[in-house]
């Protein structure tokens, strides 16, 4: 789905602004508030595609009534239901698909606890201006904790092992 | 977000940060005159022993705070031999100060040589410069006057930019305060053709 996604794309769209890590070039660490929004707005957006696709493919599997509620709703969240444990599962599920987005997309691992909290607190304010009022429940400040926390430790080990490659100093290989 | 906002903050709150070069011969009181500057300036600055400067190879940096204003220092050593490396600082600096010892007649000329190689120099075209007099303290110094008169420099050179000489004891603490207001002033007006170096935001 993510090749689907057009993984070069996203690259060139978001990160021609910097200077591209790719190619032996070394990445400007330069503070670019037109990236850094770009990346949050991409985030946010996949966040909820993601989202909304697997909820949409477990209510199929589970024959629920697909409905937005279960994005934004916080009784929709709970392990004392079958539909409550299957959003729960499509929250842990997009939180590890945006773990890869982070990768593609932000590619640092400095920047990935600051990202995932704040898709997280993007959703947040989502479920606030969906539902009228501050979520409250148990079960969605620990789902929502645990998707934070999963989201940034993958996409830290994601990065890291990208940033731990060697870097190439001529630009191209030599053969030595 | 927490990037996007750190950065914000620090793109508000950052200083414009300017250099400012302290030269003259060696023995002038270069070093004396920055740390009474740094301890004058800086509140809670303890300035070391003055009695214990000892002759610069290489350079002593500081800084002062002037409101949104940063003055670096960079004091070079003068010996002859270092006075090669001026130079090469001329093209970041913002403005010069150029100490003379005004107790020491014997190397006025050798003073005013150097001080004709720099300031003739094009990395510091339009970059104010304040000339002092110091030690004015001793007993049987040249005056002001005097000083200027040796060094009253050519008239182009000085032309197209701001140029004042004063009379200070480095040791004293005497016309630290003036000068460097005034310089700070001299460089805000050159913004334009010498804008502030700006840090990088990371
Ligand atoms: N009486 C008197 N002595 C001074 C004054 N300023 C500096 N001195 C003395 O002059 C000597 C040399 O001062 P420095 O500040 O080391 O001179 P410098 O210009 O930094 O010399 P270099 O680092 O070799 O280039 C020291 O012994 C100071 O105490 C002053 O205003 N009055
Ligand atoms: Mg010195």
């Amino acid at each position: 789905m993510l090749k689907l996604f057009g993984r070069e794309w996203i690259r060139k769209g978001i990160r021609t602004a910097a200077s591209t890590a790719m190619g032996g070039q070394f990445r400007s660490n330069l503070w670019d508030p037109v990236l850094i929004v770009a990346q949050i707005i991409v985030l946010q957006s996949s966040f909820y595609l993601c989202l909304g696709l697997w909820i949409f493919f477990l209510d199929v599997i589970g024959r629920f009534d697909v409905s937005l509620d279960q994005m934004f709703t916080q009784s929709d969240l709970g392990l004392y239901e079958d539909s409550g444990r299957t959003n729960i599962i499509a929250y842990a599920l997009n939180s590890l698909t945006c773990a890869f987005i982070l990768w593609f997309v932000v590619g640092r691992t400095r920047q990935c606890l600051d990202f995932a909290a704040t898709v997280h607190i993007g959703h947040f304010i989502g479920c606030i201006i969906f539902t009228g009022h501050v979520p409250q429940t148990f079960w969605w400040w620990m789902t929502n904790i645990i998707c934070v926390a999963l989201m940034t430790v993958l996409g830290e080990y994601l990065c890291m092992r990208s940033e731990m490659k060697a870097i190439p100093l001529m630009g191209q290989r030599v053969d030595l | 977000m927490y990037t996007l906002l750190s950065g914000l903050w620090k793109y508000l709150f950052q200083k414009d940060e300017f250099f400012v070069l302290i030269l003259g011969l060696d023995n002038a009181g270069k070093t004396t005159y920055l740390e009474q500057t740094k301890t004058k300036f800086n509140k809670g600055y303890k300035g070391m022993n003055l009695g214990k400067v000892t002759t610069t190879v290489g350079l002593n940096i500081g800084k002062i705070d002037l409101g949104k204003t940063r003055l670096n220092f960079w004091d070079l050593g003068g010996q002859e031999e270092l006075q090669s490396l001026w130079d090469k600082y001329y093209a970041e600096s913002h403005a010069i100060i150029y100490v003379v010892d005004s107790s020491d007649r014997e190397r006025i000329e050798e003073s005013k040589a150097a001080f004709d190689k720099m300031v003739v120099n094009s990395s510091l075209h339009g970059v104010p410069l304040l000339l002092l007099a110091n030690k004015q303290d001793l007993q049987g110094c040249m005056s002001l006057g005097s000083v200027k008169d040796v060094f009253n420099p050519i008239p182009q050179v000085v032309g197209d930019r701001d140029c004042s000489t004063e009379a200070v004891s480095a040791l004293r603490g005497d016309g630290v305060y003036e000068g460097i207001n005034w310089l700070a002033e001299c460089i805000k007006r050159n913004v334009v053709s010498r804008p502030p170096t700006q840090k990088e935001i990371t």
